[in-house]
Parts: structure tokens; C-alpha cells; sequence
């Protein structure tokens, strides 16, 4: 299963975590992501997507790091031996290209502002630590539904739009 | 479509500008005081307010920062009526909320309401994907049976069943027996003929999980399967949106291919489906090419490693051809440029190579060479998986040369994966070592190379080899080559500590050889003292005792030694030298007697260095195939050459810790039942032991001796024996009284613990340390004999210590085996956590449980709990009330052993424990890291609630 999913910038700052497999009470979230990031960024791009990074104070010792890494941010998914290694890195991919449907050009600022968007966008791919939907177009068909009910649901609706700038997330490797 | 409020984003702006932690944190500090005391009057909040301030609540948490008194606000978002508010609560409820915390039973209604009773499938997919997020025993022991009819339900819409089906699985990896498997199998054919890719995946992960626990149930599944492969690989059917990169759906293909690894003997089952099968497999690897696209190639390439794998299971029941097609593209994976495909190659080929197939070996020996090269990659994860593939592909054939290759490579190897290293190479020394001497020196080398990751248990083990066996001139040519290493004033601590002991005990075989002799040894081993740890200092002291006895000449040399240290501030150097210099004066014979040559250890079944390497399994929901077959083959099992005079050494099954329960007190009849004669003695003496109507009495009091520090072990006309017992953390000392109640004297009498691998026992008499774990000697009638009793917990262990007493009287022989209570429990320390902390222990955990329900006969009553909790703090657990109700009790405790880590703490083992009462029966549950612990605690709590 797919025990954590992180979006970390160059610098370590989290931009969004979400952790299917509990986080004990006597580790903070922030050590398990600073402990993660430290052990990704030392790699050069040049190496392999995996390392058998381990936290143990969150999930014991034989958790694997797939990660990928696009412009300013690392996209790491924390997952057992029971997962395909390669479907894993295809995944991350459909989310990065998720996000930039959405986004139109995703950058790491609408990460930061649109954070509520970015979760809902990791809600209908990853669910429970496991592989829900990989078909970009139902993806977006959820979001999109989900949107116009949200909308319907509210008396006063608020400004919209991606917040320009920044560094496009180049995923088209 | 929602953006965050402004509010929102003017904060996020805030904390950005922050120029340090300390201004940010402020920032913080004021805005959860405003959120506070707009939360206190939520009545006045706007739906938009309280939204934005749940958001802002998520981005702090997201920061670190605590936020628990927003939880009843976001569970007021989830329980409203409007699907923007609800929407916000429960993303919120998935990452603020845990499973255990209080708020979660105040949120199971919203969830159920929107589960069965919503007006829209939009407020049912929230719910499913909630109950998956935040899992917990509570949120599905409550749901469950509403989360499977959603799924079964002809009215739902793909969005809904897909999520269903993967909330199902969620629930069956924590309540493995909440579903029928066998009717639950007709629904899953039913969703395996649905045509949405999308609910066809989720199936598929919900098929596997479930197979995984009951491959017999779903064999049925197999041909669904096998169709939608069919169509996916050879007539690429599938519809443009499922195409990633122009693959069609790869995640489905790998989670079909993945499912049908559990039935490894398809392949020759002889089923219409069989050419189909193979069909497929041929297409999936003749037709992937490598594509310019990275994820096309990935997308190809994922099918491809899992189609290998399923080929790889197959092994030999499966297609010749096919295997060696796999092989050969392992063969090209393992030396391309492209570092993924390098990493899964080498790590498939260690999958290949774990399955007992000798052709495959021999195969995969041909690539040495090859992987060799990617040890010394710059990536660590692809020197890890290289190292890992040398390992097990290392048989007696070619030991030498890859046990040469790692230490070479260790020399420049960094840190990082030193110590894996380490382990390994003197697992594969041992297993295959060609002679004991290639043996000895490569752990030498090992300690010069890398001393510091070389941990106690590999250098002990060399100490057991040379020990166990004299014969041949072993034992002297590492004398030799220990007085050698330690002659260099730049010798490796460890060094030393190996060096001490073996010129202690065996030093005597070179001292006759020129510049080699006592004094020099002697010498040589002192100029290290300074540098020494004093765990090191104590084994030189036992040598220099040694050395004394042996060369008169070093008496007046060691002596001062002694005397100097008799005032040491290390207790354990006190002691020693106290000891040892007393000895001196103690007469030669005594002196003789007491440091004379160690005797043969008794070695364990499974070297302490393969537990440690089996140690590092892997822990996954779904049975892992690999592992799996890993046990079936009796992999590892491998006939060791190395110990060769070990009669008692059978080949190295699974380490203990994968076999299954002991029973602690199962074969107890059986064992005591027997009245061992003994051998037959010169006049015709009448046996006597323990009789059959003693047996119920002794397991009781055997069982109140597990929960109290003192009683009566065992009586009966004859003899009395008694136990007193002090633990302290992996530590005990007992007192055994053996009295002679039968008015004649005992002769012979013999008191003997044999030695277990769990516990370091040490035995003393009035007269001192006895050796060999055996006390003899004579009592006369109405006299009683004491022992001292030193044990130390190593290792885990579900079994129990024994001591032997065995006596003559002028008529008769008696033997008395029985059974000590030096149990798991009694190294435990008591624990106190609160509810949170249990809980979230125990739902981790609960894959490892051990539980059995007893019948006690005896009606329920509160009287009754009062007891069970009573026995529970008597066995050193700590009560966590808050997670009890009227009829359950349940506490933590943590197992201490003396054994250490790799980091050189002791190494202990967390334990959780439930007990709850239904009528005359308790079922108890325990839960530890470790499937001997567990079943060990479980087996004493259900012999003393007996008792209760």
C-alpha cells in the first residue's frame, strides 16, 4: 500500500502531505518529512527513483521512496514491497499531469494558494494508501462534478483562477 | 470550481514573508488565538468563515503545529447538510483525525447518513474515501456491513463502486474475517464482468487482498482474469481514456498478472486458459520495446517486471521457453545505462534466485560479473540491490570468489551500507566456507576493514567455531594468527577482544614456539588496555587469569593487576579482578579446576546471524508471494558445511521466529509424564518420578509462579522443591530450594538446568559458580540446598527453561524434570500509555496478533474483571483503562531482553494485551512486534486466567 504521499519543494517546505499509514503520537509529522526529504534531495536526478529510505519511527524499516523530481518540487510516494515499482512512478506522473490540467500550467505557487484543489485532486487518485483511478479524463470528470456541486451548495461564490508565475512544472520528460 | 478564501491566502502570504521559524510561529500563535475564539461562538460563523478557518487549521497542522481543538468543527462540517461544507470536513476530518482520537465515535453517524441514506452519490463517495483515509477498528467494526451492500448494490455508479470496492479492502486488512469469503466470491465475479476499467482495477486490488488470505475461495476468479488480460494485451480493447502513453491500462495488467502469482501452479493445471496464459506472457515479452518516451518505457516496462515475476513464480510448473526468455532480459536489464530498469532487474533477479530451482542458479551465476559492476554504482539504492543479488546467489561453488569481491569492495565502500555488508559476508563465511581457517580469517579481515560495523554477535560466533572444534590444528593457527594481529599496536578493539579470548583459551598451543611464549602473549595483549572498551577489559582480565595459572613466571606480573583493579569504578572490573585474585589464594587444584579450558559450546540450531539478516522481512498487507515461497522451499535451509563436529547442528531451517507457535504449556503432559529412568544403576533400584495425579496441581502452581515471585514449584513425599525470584529488566535472580522431606539422605544429587538460546543462565551453589549449568552433591534428610539462579533474556522465545533434579536414595532413583517459570512476562516492564497511544499501537500491530479464547467454567461477575485485572498488573502490564468497557481489560507492557542492536541498545519488544470476558470465556489477544512475544504472552495469560 501507499503509506505517504509528500510534495516538498527544493528547500524542504512542505506543500502537501498526507500519510494513510498513521503517524504515531510520539513523532512529529514535520521530523517524518524533513527525515524524508533529507534522504531524497541528497540524490542526484541522474539516480534511480528509488530509494529504500526508511523512517522508522513512522513505518517501520522496510518502507521504499519512489519519488520524482520536476522543477522546484519532489513528488515522493512512501510505499511496502507489495506495490509495482514502475506503476508507482506512472502514478506520480498522472497526478503531476492532473494538477496541470487543473491548474492550466501547474506551478508551485497554485500548490501553496490551492491547496484545498490539490487535495481533492490526490482524493480521487489515491484513496485508503490505495491506487484508485489512473485515467486522467475521469479524474478531472470527478473534480469537475464535485466543483459544480460545491458551487450549487453555496449561496456566495468566490474568485477564481490560478495564481500566475513561478516555475511551470516541466513533466513532459 | 473552489479557491481558498482571501483571508486564507493573505495568512499563507504572511508565514511566507516570515523572515525566521520564531516569526512564523508567532504568526501562528495569533492566528489559532483568533480561530480559538471564533470557534467558541460558532453559532454567528458564516458557512464561508467557518470553511476558511478549517482550511487555515489544515495548512498549520500541515506546518507542525498542534491543532486538536479545531476536531469538533470539522466534525460539524462533516454532519452538515451542505455538500461545500461537507466537503471541507471531511478532507479535513482525513488529515487532522486519527483513528483512536475521541472525536472519531461522534462522526460515525454523519458517515453512516451520507453512506446509505444520501441523497446523491457525490456525499457516498465522500464517505468511502474517508472510512478508507482514516481506517481505525472503530469507524469499521461500525460501517462494514453498510460499506458492502453500497458496493454490491445494482443502483451504483462506477464512481461509487470503484471506491467501495478499495474501502472493502481497507476493512478487510483490518477485520480479515468480516466478510463471507465464499459467497463474497459470486459479487467479485459479478464486478469482474463490469466494463469500467476504472471499477475493474479497484476489483482487482480487493481480489488480491482477499486472495491473498483465501487463495482456495477465489480460484474461480482465474479465468475472469485471464479474459481481461486477453483482451487488454493481445487485442489492446480498451477504451482511449484508459490508454496511458499509449498503453492500455497498465495498472490493471499488473494488478491481473499479480493475482494469478498466487496460484504458482496454473500453469500446468491443465485448464482451457493454459495456452491463452502463455500467449499473453509471450506477447507481453517479445512485443515491449524501449520507447524514446521515459513513461512509455515505464508504463511497458511495469508490465513487463510483473509479467517476469509471474513467470518467475511459475518456476518450473510453468513454460521452459518462456523462463529462459525471462532470464535473458533480466540478463540485458541488469547491465543497461538506465538506472531504474537497472535497480528492478537486479531486484527481480534476487526474486528469481530465492525460488529453489537449480537451473535458474546456475543461470543466474553466469551474470556475477555483471552485478559486480553495479555494486560499485554511485546510486546506493542500486549497491543495495547488487549487494542483495550477490547474497543470494552465493552457493558453495562460488563463495569464496563473491565473499573476496565484498570484501573487496567493503574497503571502499561508504557507510551507508557498510553494516548491511558486514552481516552479510559473514553469514555467507560461515554458510559456505570451504575451511574453518578461510572462515576465521575472512571475520578477520572483516575486523580490520571495518571494525566498527563487525557487532558482538559475529566475533562471538568465531569464539563458538574455534571453541566447538579442537580437532585439526584450528584452534592453534588462530592462535597464531590472533597473537599476529594483536602484536600491532594499531589492532582493531574487536580485534583484541578476539585476540583475549583465544589467547586465554588457546595460547597455551603456541607458547612453546620461539618469542611467542606466556609473558610475550601476555604483553602483547596488555599494551591494548588503554585503548580498550571495559567489556573488552573484562575478557583480558579473564585471559590474564588464565595466563597466571598457566606460566608461573606471570603471577608476580598479573598479580598488581588484580590488586589495582579490586577498587575499579567499573563494577563488572571489580568484580572480576575481586574474584580472580581470591582465586590465587585459593590453592592450585581449585585454580586448575575453575580456568581450565571452556567446554563445547551448545550451538544453536540457526546461526544468531541469519536471525538478525531474516530480521529486516518486510511487512506488507497482502501476503508477499516472495516471502511466502521463501518458507514453502526452506530457503537459507541450505545444509551449512561449515560446523562440521556439530551433530546437534541440524541444517538451518526458518529461524525460529517463523515457526509456529509453541506451545508453552500444550506439551507439558507428554514431557512430564514420562518418568525418565535413569541409567541403569549397579544394583536394581526402583525409578521414581512425578506421577500422573500430580500433573493438573503442577501446572497450577507453575502457572501462579508465572504471576508471583515466590511459592511451591513442586511437592511430594520425597521432596520439596520451592523458587524465589527478583526481576529486573532483562534480568532475574531466582533462589531454588530443593528440600529433603523423605527423612533418608539423597545421594547423587543432581540439579541441572539445561542450557536454552533464549536465556544466559549462570548456576552457583553454596560452594560458588557451579560449571555446566549442574549442581551435584548429597542432602541429607530434612536439609535443604539452595541454588542462585543468574538468567538474562536474549532472545524472543514462546518456550520454557527447564531444571533436572535427579536424586538416590538406598532404594530407589528419583528424577524430577520441571519446568521454570522463567517466563516472557517476567523480564516485562510494566507500561502506562493513554487511550490514544494504545489504540494506535494496537491497530499497527494488528496483523501480528495471537489470540485464543478460554473456558474457564466460571460464571462472569465484576468480582471476576476485578481479578483479570489484578493478574494483569501481576504480570507486569500496565492497565490502560480508558479503552476498556465493563468486560475487557487491557494493558501494555514492554519485553526487555539483553540482547543488543546494531546500534548497541538492548534490544526490547513493545507488547499489547486484551482480554475480554464473554460469560465463562476470555478471549485473549495479544499484539507484539514479534510472532513469539505474542504468542508467548497469549499462552501465559490464558494458563493463569485459568488459575483465576
Amino acid at each position: 500500500m501507499i503509506k505517504g504521499v509528500l510534495i516538498v519543494n527544493n528547500h524542504g517546505s512542505p506543500r502537501l502531505t498526507k500519510f494513510y499509514h498513521p503517524i504515531p503520537n510520539t513523532t512529529s509529522s514535520t521530523s517524518v518529512v524533513r527525515r524524508i526529504f533529507n534522504q531524497v534531495a541528497s540524490r542526484p536526478d541522474s539516480f534511480c527513483n528509488y530509494l529504500e529510505g526508511t523512517v522508522p519511527s513512522w513505518c517501520g524499516t522496510s518502507t521504499k521512496l519512489i519519488y520524482r523530481h520536476y522543477a522546484t518540487l519532489y513528488f515522493v510516494f512512501c510505499v511496502d514491497s507489495q506495490e509495482s515499482d514502475l506503476g508507482i512512478l506512472d502514478l506520480i506522473q498522472v497526478f503531476v499531469e492532473a494538477l496541470d490540467k487543473c491548474f492550466e500550467n501547474v506551478c508551485e505557487l497554485d500548490l501553496i494558494f490551492h491547496s484545498d484543489k490539490v487535495h481533492y485532486v490526490l482524493d480521487e487518485i489515491v484513496m485508503g494508501g490505495m491506487v484508485l483511478e489512473t485515467n486522467i479524463v475521469s479524474i478531472l470528470k470527478g473534480i469537475g462534478e464535485q466543483g459544480k456541486i460545491h458551487k450549487q451548495s453555496m449561496k456566495v461564490s468566490m474568485g477564481g483562477g490560478g495564481v500566475g508565475g513561478g516555475d511551470n512544472i516541466d513533466y513532459r520528460r | 470550481m473552489s479557491t481558498q478564501a482571501r483571508g486564507l491566502q493573505n495568512f499563507i502570504s504572511d508565514l511566507r514573508n516570515a523572515k525566521s521559524k520564531t516569526d512564523e510561529a508567532n504568526r501562528v500563535a495569533k492566528e489559532l488565538a483568533n480561530i480559538r475564539a471564533k470557534f467558541t461562538n460558532s453559532q454567528s460563523l458564516s458557512s464561508y468563515q467557518k470553511k476558511k478557518y478549517v482550511w487555515k487549521l489544515v495548512y498549520i497542522f500541515m506546518l507542525g503545529y498542534d491543532v486538536n481543538f479545531g476536531h469538533a468543527e470539522v466534525v460539524s462540517l462533516v454532519g452538515s447538510p451542505k455538500y461545500s461544507e461537507k466537503q471541507v470536513g471531511y478532507v479535513a476530518m482525513s488529515l487532522l483525525l486519527k483513528a483512536g482520537d475521541s472525536m472519531m465515535n461522534l462522526v460515525i453517524n454523519s458517515i453512516r447518513n451520507d453512506l446509505v441514506g444520501s441523497y446523491d452519490d457525490a456525499a457516498t463517495s465522500l464517505a468511502l474515501v474517508s472510512i478508507a483515509n482514516v481506517s481505525g477498528i472503530e469507524l469499521m467494526n461500525a460501517l462494514h456491513v453498510e460499506v458492502q451492500r453500497v458496493l454490491v448494490s445494482p443502483n451504483a455508479t462506477p464512481a461509487v463502486r470503484k471506491k467501495a470496492a478499495l474501502c472493502l479492502l481497507r476493512l478487510i486488512r483490518q477485520l480479515p474475517d468480516s466478510i463471507a469469503s465464499k459467497e463474497f466470491a459470486e459479487h467479485i465475479a459479478n464486478l469482474l464482468q463490469d466494463r469500467h476499467l476504472g471499477v475493474l482495477t479497484s476489483t482487482m486490488s480487493l481480489l488480491i487482498g482477499m486472495a491473498s488470505k483465501h487463495e482456495m475461495e477465489y480460484q474461480t476468479m482465474i479465468p475472469y482474469a485471464i479474459h481481461i488480460l486477453s483482451s487488454l494485451v493481445l487485442k489492446r480493447a480498451c477504451g482511449a481514456d484508459y490508454l496511458y502513453y499509449r498503453t492500455p491500462s497498465p495498472w490493471l495488467q499488473i494488478k491481473l498478472l499479480r493475482f494469478l502469482q498466487y496460484y504458482p501452479n496454473l500453469m500446468s493445471s491443465g485448464q482451457t486458459y493454459v495456452p491463452t496464459l502463455k500467449q499473453i506472457l509471450a506477447r507481453i515479452l517479445n512485443d515491449t520495446d524501449v520507447s524514446d518516451s521515459i513513461n512509455k518505457s515505464n508504463a511497458d516496462h511495469a508490465i513487463l517486471f510483473e509479467a517476469i515475476s509471474t513467470i518467475v513464480v511459475f518456476g518450473d510448473n510453468g513454460d521452459v521457453d518462456l523462463q529462459n526468455a525471462a532470464m535473458r532480459l533480466l540478463g540485458k536489464f541488469i547491465s543497461v545505462r538506465e538506472p531504474n530498469i537497472r535497480y528492478l532487474g537486479l531486484m527481480t533477479m534476487s526474486r528469481l534466485a530465492t525460488l529453489h530451482n537449480a537451473s535458474n542458479k546456475e543461470q543466474i551465476k553466469t551474470y556475477q560479473s555483471t552485478v559486480v559492476i553495479s555494486l560499485k554504482d554511485a546510486d546506493i539504492s542500486v549497491r543495495r540491490r547488487a549487494l542483495d543479488l550477490l547474497f543470494v546467489m552465493c552457493d558453495g561453488s562460488n563463495a569464496e570468489s563473491i565473499v573476496d569481491e565484498l570484501i573487496t569492495y567493503l574497503v571502499a565502500a561508504d557507510a551507508g551500507i557498510r553494516e548491511q555488508m558486514v552481516l552479510k559476508i559473514a553469514v555467507l563465511a560461515e554458510k559456505y566456507a570451504l575451511s574453518k581457517k578461510w572462515y576465521v580469517d575472512t571475520i578477520l579481515k572483516l575486523i580490520s576493514i571495518s571494525g566498527d560495523q563487525v557487532s558482538d554477535s559475529i566475533w562471538h560466533r568465531v569464539i563458538v567455531i574455534v571453541t566447538n572444534n579442537p580437532e585439526g590444528d584450528l584452534q592453534q593457527y588462530v592462535a597464531q594468527t590472533m597473537f599476529d594481529v594483536c602484536s600491532s599496536k594499531t589492532a582493531h578493539p574487536k580485534a583484541v577482544a578476539v585476540g583475549s579470548y583465544v589467547l586465554g583459551e588457546f595460547g597455551f598451543l603456541i607458547a612453546e614456539e620461539a618469542g611467542k611464549s606466556g609473558e610475550v602473549q601476555f604483553k602483547v595483549l596488555q599494551q591494548h588496555w588503554a585503548v580498550v572498551d571495559s567489556a573488552t577489559q573484562g575478557i583480558m582480565l579473564t585471559a590474564f587469569a588464565k595466563m597466571s595459572n598457566l606460566y608461573a613466571e606471570l603471577q608476580p606480573i598479573i598479580a598488581p593487576i588484580f590488586l589495582k583493579l579490586k577498587t575499579s569504578v567499573d563494577i563488572e572490573l571489580q568484580q572480576r579482578s575481586n574474584e580472580y585474585r581470591i582465586l590465587a589464594g585459593l590453592g592450585p587444584d581449585v585454580m586448575e579446576d575453575i580456568l581450565r579450558e571452556m567446554p563445547a559450546f551448545d550451538t544453536e540450531k540457526v546461526s544468531t546471524l541469519e536471525i538478525a539478516l531474516e530480521q529486516e522481512h518486510t511487512e506488507t498487507h497482502d501476503k508477499n508471494i516472495f516471502s511466502k515461497k521463501k518458507q514453502e522451499n526452506g530457503e537459507g535451509a541450505s545444509p551449512t558445511r561449515m560446523v562440521g563436529n556439530h551433530a546437534a547442528n541440524p541444517p538451518p531451517g526458518p529461524p525460529p521466529a517463523l515457526e509456529p507457535e509453541p506451545d508453552l504449556l500444550g506439551g507439558f503432559d507428554d514431557e512430564i509424564s514420562v518418568v525418565v529412568p535413569p541409567a541403569a544403576p549397579p544394583a536394581q533400584k526402583a525409578a521414581v518420578g512425578i506421577s500422573e495425579d500430580q500433573i493438573p496441581g503442577m501446572r497450577s502452581s507453575f502457572a501462579k509462579l508465572c504471576s508471583s515471585a515466590q511459592g511451591v514449584l513442586f511437592q511430594n513425599a520425597y521432596v520439596q522443591v520451592g523458587l524465589k525470584s527478583e526481576y529486573r529488566g532483562s534480568q532475574g535472580r531466582l533462589q531454588l530450594f530443593v528440600g529433603n522431606m523423605s527423612g533418608t539422605p539423597f545421594n547423587n544429587l543432581k540439579i541441572h538446568i539445561p542450557e536454552v538460546p533464549y536465556l544466559r543462565t549462570a548456576i552457583s551453589d553454596e560452594s560458588g559458580p557451579t560449571g555446566a549449568l549442574t549442581s551435584a552433591g548429597t542432602l541429607d534428610a530434612n536439609q535443604q540446598k539452595r541454588l542462585m539462579i543468574m538468567a538474562e533474556a536474549i532472545a524472543p522465545y514462546a518456550d520454557v527453561p527447564e531444571v533436572k533434579i535427579s536424586f538416590e536414595t538406598d532404594t530407589e532413583t528419583h528424577t524430577y524434570p520441571l519446568r521454570l517459570p522463567i517466563v516472557t512476562t517476567k523480564f516485562t516492564e510494566l507500561l502506562t500509555v493513554n487511550k490514544e497511544a494504545f489504540m494506535g499501537r494496537w491497530t499497527q500491530l494488528a496483523g501480528k496478533e495471537s489470540q485464543e479464547i478460554v473456558a474457564t467454567g466460571v460464571p462472569g461477575s465484576p468480582e471476576r474483571m476485578q481479578k483479570v485485572a489484578s493478574l494483569l498488573t501481576s504480570l507486569n502490564f500496565g492497565r490502560c483503562p480508558e479503552v476498556d468497557n465493563a468486560t475487557s481489560v487491557s494493558g501494555c507492557g514492554t519485553y526487555k531482553t539483553g540482547a543488543k542492536d546494531p546500534s548497541g541498545k538492548n534490544i526490547s519488544v513493545g507488547m499489547l494485551v486484551r482480554i475480554e470476558a464473554n460469560a465463562d470465556k476470555f478471549r485473549v489477544t495479544a499484539r507484539t512486534l514479534h510472532p513469539t512475544v505474542s504468542a508467548s504472552v497469549k499462552t501465559i495469560f490464558c494458563a493463569a486466567l485459568k488459575e483465576i
